[in-house]
């Protein structure tokens, strides 16, 4: 009896005895039954969904059967299988009752074979609403599965055209993108090539054909060396195709075949996934520049050469001249020959002379001050302003440096003195640009006790010394107290 | 015989208890009835006649008081008509009825106690 156990029925019937009859005949066949009095309760105990077989009388207090009946059919609940219980038989109110939603009927008084047919029937179609509504919450559920399902297709479905959409732009751009630069490429005026990690050439661009002569189907698939010929393409080349094709970020190179020259710039390409597949390698022609740097060099030498000849044929030019070349007056050779010519013209018989050394006084301190353009100025000045204060028969020479000789003819000393007097008095008196210029002046006479020029000339000198030590700016002349010692005083 | 005992019988698979439980309950429901009958006839009450009558032929119909349902279906069926004149008639026969029914049932008690 586990159809009957598993089936729980309720039974509303306002008469306590028929109800009773049908509780026992239920308890009987082993239903679990609950007996309601009025319409009322039988709703609210049928509300529960608790009982999947309602036996209901067809007029109650409170609700009547056919109400109940619609109330179930209008509701959310589960399968109730519903039997009216009427002792009426007329047809309408069967109908009615159908139409109020009852499954079937049971005509009072109660006939017990009848009942136990119906509550099978009855059974029978509670189990197939339930295996029914398992189904359907089976259904349901994968219903809301598949709807999820497709939810996520759909929005794959978005996502992959998207996806596609951008692949198809990016393919579309890359496609422009490479057209542009397989153009410029090509049309670079520079011989171009690419060359795979293998070493061969997979690209050789027009300027390429053009300068080597090799159009590109027949450069593609060969090594460089090849095609531009050892002589041309030498270990410096060869070396910086390798370094770009094992990738390295930049190399370069430099080719000649003796008449042309080329820089190589080398750059490795890179695949998809960073790997060097190989490198691109441009030449630029330097033959011009570096032709004119040769050219240059080549003038340089020999602008070297003609000057260093200019500077040799101006010192032969400065020992064979007589004239000093800062002053303009003669110089210190010139003097020597002088002095000599003078002193045979004395020992033959001739007139006496007395030779004059003039030092410009202080005159390092003054280039140290003043620099020595101003210190050459002052040189020059003092040159002319001796040449302008003696008479026509002197002779005024530069001895060296800030000294300079003069040559007073047909003079002893005491006619010499007052002669180199006013030298000293002029270039005192000569307006001071910078500062005021003095001389110190030393004389020795030429006489027949002197011997030689030479011995002339350190006389004047120390003499000279004599007259910066007397404190400058004044003329000495030399006696033989003074010796012939050399003595230095600016 | 007012009362078809075989139908008792059958019905109650011959459960001597439970039939004096069912006719001793039918008896208390079948004199209720039989009040509410005397009274909705002197309130013309179609409504609460017609219930009762209703009521009292289904309880005589489970017990096999077949005089007594056949009256009380007559009545029902006068009352539904809102036929007090008919109802008056039918009233008496229903009310006989019903003592000689009790009666039968209360002797049938005794006997069986």
């Amino acid at each position: 009896m586990d159809q009957a156990s598993s089936l729980r029925i309720l039974v509303a019937d306002d008469d306590p005895v028929s109800s009773r009859v049908l509780a026992r005949a239920l308890t009987n066949h082993g239903y679990d039954s609950k007996v309601v009095q009025d319409g009322i309760a039988a709703w609210e105990a049928v509300s529960t969904g608790s009982y999947q077989i309602l036996i209901t009388d067809w007029m109650m207090p409170g609700l009547e059967g056919p109400e109940i009946c619609r109330r179930i059919r209008n509701s959310e609940l589960p399968f109730c299988y519903i039997i009216v219980l009427t002792a009426k038989s007329a047809k309408e109110d069967k109908m009615n009752a159908i139409r109020a939603g009852a499954d079937d009927f049971l005509t009072k008084p109660l006939n017990e074979a009848d009942l136990v047919v119906r509550l099978l029937a009855g059974g029978r179609l509670v189990r197939l609403n339930r295996e029914l509504q398992r189904i359907n919450a089976v259904l349901a559920a994968q219903r809301a599965e598949l709807a999820t399902v497709n939810n996520r297709l759909i929005v794959q479905q978005e996502e992959l055209n998207i996806t596609l959409k951008r692949l198809e732009e990016a393919s579309r751009i890359a496609d422009i993108s490479r057209n542009r630069f397989s153009q410029l490429f090509e049309g670079l005026p520079l011989p171009c090539f690419t060359v795979g990690t293998d070493g061969l050439v997979y690209e050789w661009n027009e300027e390429a054909a053009t300068r080597f002569g090799v159009p590109p189907h027949l450069a593609i698939g060969r090594r460089p060396a090849e095609l531009l010929g050892n002589d041309l393409l030498g270990d410096d080349a060869v070396r910086c195709i390798e370094a770009a094709a094992q990738g390295m970020a930049f190399a370069q190179g430099d080719w000649n075949d003796g008449d042309q020259y080329f820089l190589a710039g080398g750059y490795p390409l890179f695949g998809s996934s960073g790997q060097v597949t190989g490198a691109i390698l441009s030449l630029v022609d330097v033959t011009a520049q570096r032709q004119a740097e040769a050219k240059l060099e080549e003038q340089l030498r020999t602008i070297n050469e003609l000057y260093e000849k200019l500077q040799s044929a101006n010192q032969r030019l400065a020992s064979i001249a007589s004239l000093d070349g800062l002053t303009g007056i003669p110089n210190h050779r010139t003097l020597l020959e002088r002095l000599t010519a003078v002193a045979e013209v004395f020992e033959q018989g001739g007139e006496p002379f007395v030779l004059a050394l003039a030092d410009v006084d202080h005159f390092k301190k003054f280039n140290d001050e003043f620099g020595h353009l101003a210190g050459d100025e002052v040189l020059k000045q003092v040159a002319e302003t001796l040449s302008n204060a003696t008479r026509g028969s002197d002779f005024v020479a530069r001895y060296g440096g800030e000294e300079f000789a003069v040559i007073l003819r047909n003079a002893t000393m005491d006619r010499a003195h007052p002669l180199a007097e006013r030298l000293r008095a002029a270039v005192e008196a000569l307006p001071p640009k910078y500062r005021q210029v003095t001389i110190s002046v030393g004389l020795a006479e030429f006489d027949s006790e002197t011997g030689t020029t030479t011995e002339l000339i350190r006389r004047a000198d120390a003499a000279l010394y004599a007259a910066k030590n007397a404190g400058r700016n004044c003329v000495r002349a030399w006696t033989p107290e003074l010796g012939t010692q050399q003595g230095k005083a600016a | 015989m007012y009362v078809d005992w075989g139908f008792l019988q059958e019905i109650t698979d011959a459960d001597a208890s439970f039939q004096v439980e069912l006719v001793q309950e039918f008896c208390g429901q079948a004199e209720m009835l039989g009040e509410r009958i005397k009274d909705a006839i002197e309130a013309k009450d179609a409504d609460a006649l017609q219930r009762a009558a209703h009521s009292l032929k289904g309880s005589a119909a489970s017990v096999g008081a077949i005089y007594l349902c056949e009256a009380a279906a007559n009545l029902d069926e006068s009352a539904r008509r809102a036929d007090f004149d008919g109802a008056g008639e039918r009233v008496g026969a229903l009310l006989d009825s019903l003592n000689a029914t009790l009666n039968e049932m209360r002797a049938w008690t005794k006997r069986a106690a």
